[in-house]
């Protein structure tokens, strides 16, 4: 070979070479034909009622905008890992999802306490995460770059749609408000005191240990102060005690229920001191409906359309189904948004501008510039222990970080 | 805060205090009899009375049968199951690893394994409600409100702790229960059947902490974690002194009084730190706790 | 009434009695004396049970005690009681007393609710007035003098209804007014009630005046066995102990 052909084989070569590394160029988890997202949730262990149907959910609105043609083109393929509901194995699905499955992005986590634990990681290597259920609070406030959630509502709106909906629907200027004394009591706190002020009503606080057994103590400073309405923001059991002894201490008047971590209404009701004792209860809801309405028989027809054989089985789909669609529109809508060249930081800026009605939740689902909370406002339900009565209209919480 | 509302308060704070200090009381009479009589505390106490409302939940919710079938069995089923563990366990642990710090940590095992038996029949998934005997219709006590079941508690709990007191005092096998845990190896040598003895102080405390959560469980809501207020009873036990039965019964009121006290006059979330604060006022002004006679020093 | 045939003790590598053999005879006070660390103590303990022996055996009314636990001994007829005393303090003398008794008493459910037990408290009262500690009968154990507390263990003891007596220096810390009492009960005890007494003793004032027969122990074994005469004169003992006062010259 003479030296021109060895120097038009080194150029082809190099040329080739370049080829290859602008097709490496390419963002991490996209090809021209797929994005690859890394999904999570709790799908074994005690928690999967939490997790299991919620990412079931999210997966049938990816395999519907895959069965329309996908997004400029490409197809959504997930990946999933079991987080187990717990820190550590949460993490290390995470992990794998980024360092071994190169996803382009997450969606996942049900859990918040779990889901936090890896927002350290998420942001140092720079990948979007849009949690699936999980309030999340803890990685949501003060608000980053790469983390979205709160689809179902956060804790911050929980409290401040409960006192929204006493201040508003009962005219109540005394609100007796019973929460927690963790983490989670002083985010649903912090947001009540705002729409309190608001509202110019006065709030009365008595913050318990999630682990008291008698609630004499505090429910009587309480009955002493005589408010016109009770909001209850804690776990279910000692709501239940607290609804119990609120009947004993002879208050009569309106209870807002917005209980963390329950499904089995009927056990609060026998819990709680019977249908004598739910005879002005209100249960927060943040669906758009109460769940067997005409408004929402889309989303179960949906997922006995896509999972036939587990909608056959008792106790499916799970309660939290239809949380997982907001996440995985907001998903899919950011993608679009982010037109046909795909990166993760023209991902994260479409995100940022979403607002759009799920159909499913009670409020839009609307960030901004400084707010990573996606829902904010809930319905309330009266419940008796045998009916569901709806109050009309939403009511969404005001508070906003600073 | 005015004078009426201060008096309300003290009122509620000190009949709410007498119901759940009762049930303190009990839990930590159970504890004391077996300190005294075998030098462990044992830290299954709280599993222990667990698992006793919950054996009767189980009883009502899988074989439907009526209470006054359950609470004999639960009860029969506690002291059983106290005495099995004592013979089985604790014996062999003693014969072979005699240390005190290895029967505690037999204990602790025993915890575990309660807590995880009831897990695993799936009664504990969601906080459950006990069935009460007694109605929960209001009574008003001067300004203090409570239930009929409230003084049901206080009147059998007292009663139970009259018997246990009459029992260790006035009769020969409580005396052999005082003489062990006085003097191991005098009891031995004056004929005392040490074994049959500590069956039968462990089947006792197993019997008292069952009646207490047989007491306390409509009130409360069942859950696998209502062992918890075991530590309520052990800070009894040491406020009034770990070696003393009345010691443990004024423990008891005292802790259950101040957690109400304080959840009026200072705030709901003070609560839980106060049986702690109690402890520690206690070891630092009389560390014998307050009946617990002259402070002991022991050779190690 | 106590055979003791070729007793040994070993604790790892120390020989604590060595090959030691006594007879114990029905209706006598037999004592057992040694300078210090002769293995008298061991040797008591291996016959109430509280130790194990390395090989040997020991018979007690015809019985080989061997496997026997401390607490089988009182239903046999056996008691004892301690050098340093263990009473129990928190209770009152009678209380201490009655406790002696409980081996006698039922089984039954009556029996064990009762407090005072017809079967044997008047037994008990007798007891205490025997060792003079009737006017104390409701003062707490630990709340008593010393020699009144030794007196206590000793009306315990015999609340067994023992047919045989092993006492642990019970005159250790005697004023002598005192150890005369003692003196007196102990044989009022064996002529009287036909007991039989095995005692460990270093005040040979006592052991002089009431023994019956004398075995002196030195270096865990026997080296002599007689009356308080004849083994006091007995040049092994003067020496055993000469040789412990020279030491300690």
């Amino acid at each position: 070979m003479g030296m021109r052909s060895v120097r038009a084989a080194l150029l082809g070569g190099v040329l080739a070479m370049a080829g290859g590394l602008t097709a490496l160029a390419q963002e991490v988890g996209v090809t021209p034909d797929r994005v690859r997202i890394g999904m999570f949730a709790p799908l074994s262990g005690p928690s999967a009622a939490y997790g299991q149907d919620v990412l079931n959910a999210a997966r049938m609105w990816f395999d519907k905008i895959n069965r329309e043609g996908g997004i400029h083109g490409r197809q959504i393929e997930a990946v999933v890992e079991d987080d187990r509901c717990n820190a550590n194995d949460l993490v290390a699905a995470v992990k794998k999802l980024v360092e071994q499955s190169n996803v382009f992005a997450l969606n996942g986590g049900s859990c918040s306490a779990a889901v936090v634990a890896a927002s350290d990681y998420v942001v140092r290597n720079r990948v979007p995460l849009v949690m699936l259920n999980a309030s999340g609070d803890g990685a949501l406030f003060p608000p980053n770059d790469y983390i979205y959630g709160a689809f179902s509502i956060s804790q911050h709106a929980a409290g401040g749609s409960a006192v929204e909906f006493a201040a508003r629907h009962f005219n109540a200027r005394r609100i007796a408000y019973v929460n927690h004394d963790d983490a989670y009591g002083a985010w649903n706190l912090n947001a009540a005191k705002f729409q309190a002020e608001r509202r110019g009503a006065g709030l009365n606080v008595q913050s318990i240990s999630p682990n008291i057994t008698d609630v004499t103590a505090p429910m009587v400073r309480l009955r002493a102060a005589n408010p016109e309405v009770l909001v209850i923001m804690t776990y279910a059991r000692p709501a239940a005690l607290i609804i119990r002894k609120a009947m004993e201490l002879g208050y009569r008047g309106p209870i807002v229920v917005a209980v963390n971590a329950t499904a089995d209404l009927r056990q609060m009701v026998a819990n709680g001191g019977g249908p004598e004792a739910f005879r002005n209860v209100y249960i927060q809801e943040v669906l758009a409906d109460l769940p067997g309405s005409a408004r929402l028989q889309w989303v179960y027809d949906m997922y006995r359309q896509a999972y036939p054989q587990l909608a056959s089985q008792e106790g499916r789909p799970q309660v939290y189904m239809p949380y997982g669609l907001p996440s995985a529109m907001s998903v899919t809508r950011a993608l679009e948004a982010a037109g046909p060249e795909l990166t993760r930081e023209k991902f994260l800026a479409a995100l940022q501008g979403l607002d759009f009605d799920s159909g499913v939740m009670a409020g839009p689902i609307r960030f901004g510039p400084r707010n990573r909370a996606a829902q904010q406002a809930a319905i309330y339900i009266k419940y008796d222990g045998a009916t569901m009565e709806r109050v009309p209209g939403s009511f969404a919480s005001d508070w906003r970080f600073e | 805060m005015d004078s009426e509302v201060l008096f309300l308060f003290l009122q509620q704070g000190i009949a709410s205090g007498i119901v759940s200090g009762s049930v303190y009381a009990l839990l930590a009479l159970a504890i004391v009899m077996i300190f005294k009589t075998s030098e462990v505390p044992n830290f299954a106490q709280g599993e222990v009375f667990m698992v006793a409302a919950y054996a009767a939940l189980f009883l009502i919710v899988f074989y439907g049968l009526p209470m006054w079938v359950v609470i004999p069995a639960a009860l029969l089923f506690t002291v059983a199951g106290m005495m099995l563990f004592e013979a089985g366990i604790l014996r062999r642990v003693k014969k072979a690893l005699g240390e005190p710090v290895n029967l505690v940590i037999a204990t602790l095992g025993l915890s575990f394994l309660l807590r995880g038996l009831v897990r695993q029949t799936g009664l504990g998934d969601t906080p459950r409600s006990f069935p009460s005997l007694v109605s929960t219709d209001p009574v008003q006590i001067g300004q203090a409100m409570l239930t009929r079941l409230d003084l049901a508690i206080v009147g059998t709990a007292v009663a139970v702790m009259a018997a246990v007191f009459l029992l260790f005092n006035f009769t020969r096998a409580g005396r052999a229960m005082r003489a062990l845990g006085m003097n191991p190896k005098a009891a031995a040598l004056v004929g005392i059947d040490i074994r049959r003895t500590h069956a039968f102080v462990w089947g006792l405390s197993g019997l008292v902490s069952a009646i207490s959560a047989l007491l306390i469980a409509p009130k409360i809501l069942m859950t696998p974690e209502m062992g918890h207020v075991a530590i309520l009873a052990f800070a009894a036990a040491i406020v009034g002194g770990f070696n003393s039965l009345p010691g443990a019964v004024l423990g008891g009121f005292i802790i259950g009084i101040a957690e109400n006290l304080v959840g009026l006059f200072v705030s709901a979330s003070a609560i839980v730190v106060t049986p702690f604060l109690a402890i520690m006022a206690v070891l630092v002004l009389r560390p014998q706790g307050l009946l617990g006679g002259r402070p002991q020093m022991r050779k190690v | 009434m106590i055979e003791v045939e070729n007793l040994t003790l070993r604790f790892g590598g120390l020989v604590a009695v060595n090959d030691l053999s006594l007879v114990v005879r029905p209706r006598t006070i037999h004592a057992l004396i040694g300078p210090n660390g002769a293995g008298k103590s061991t040797t008591f303990n291996c016959i109430s049970r509280l130790y194990r022996p390395t090989s040997g055996r020991i018979r007690v009314l015809g019985r080989d005690v061997s496997g026997l636990r401390p607490q089988d001994l009182a239903p046999l007829g056996v008691a004892r009681t301690f050098q340093n005393l263990e009473l129990f303090g928190g209770l009152s003398v009678l209380e201490n007393v009655l406790i002696g008794a409980h081996v006698h008493c039922g089984g039954g459910l009556r029996e064990r609710l009762a407090a005072r037990p017809p079967a044997v408290i008047g037994h008990v009262e007798h007891l205490l007035e025997r060792v003079g500690l009737a006017e104390f009968r409701h003062a707490q154990a630990s709340a008593l003098d010393f020699g009144r507390q030794k007196m206590l263990e000793l009306a315990r003891a015999l609340a067994i209804r023992p047919r045989i007596l092993l006492l642990d220096e019970p005159a250790a810390g005697l004023r002598n007014r005192e150890i005369g009492a003692l003196d007196r009960l102990l044989n009022e005890l064996v002529e009287r009630d036909g007991l039989t007494v095995l005692l460990v003793e270093h005040v040979m004032q006592l052991v002089m005046a009431i023994s019956h027969r004398v075995t002196v122990m030195n270096f865990g074994a026997r080296i002599a066995e007689g009356t308080p005469a004849e083994v006091r004169r007995d040049p092994l003992v003067v020496e055993a102990y000469l040789g412990q006062e020279a030491a300690h010259a």
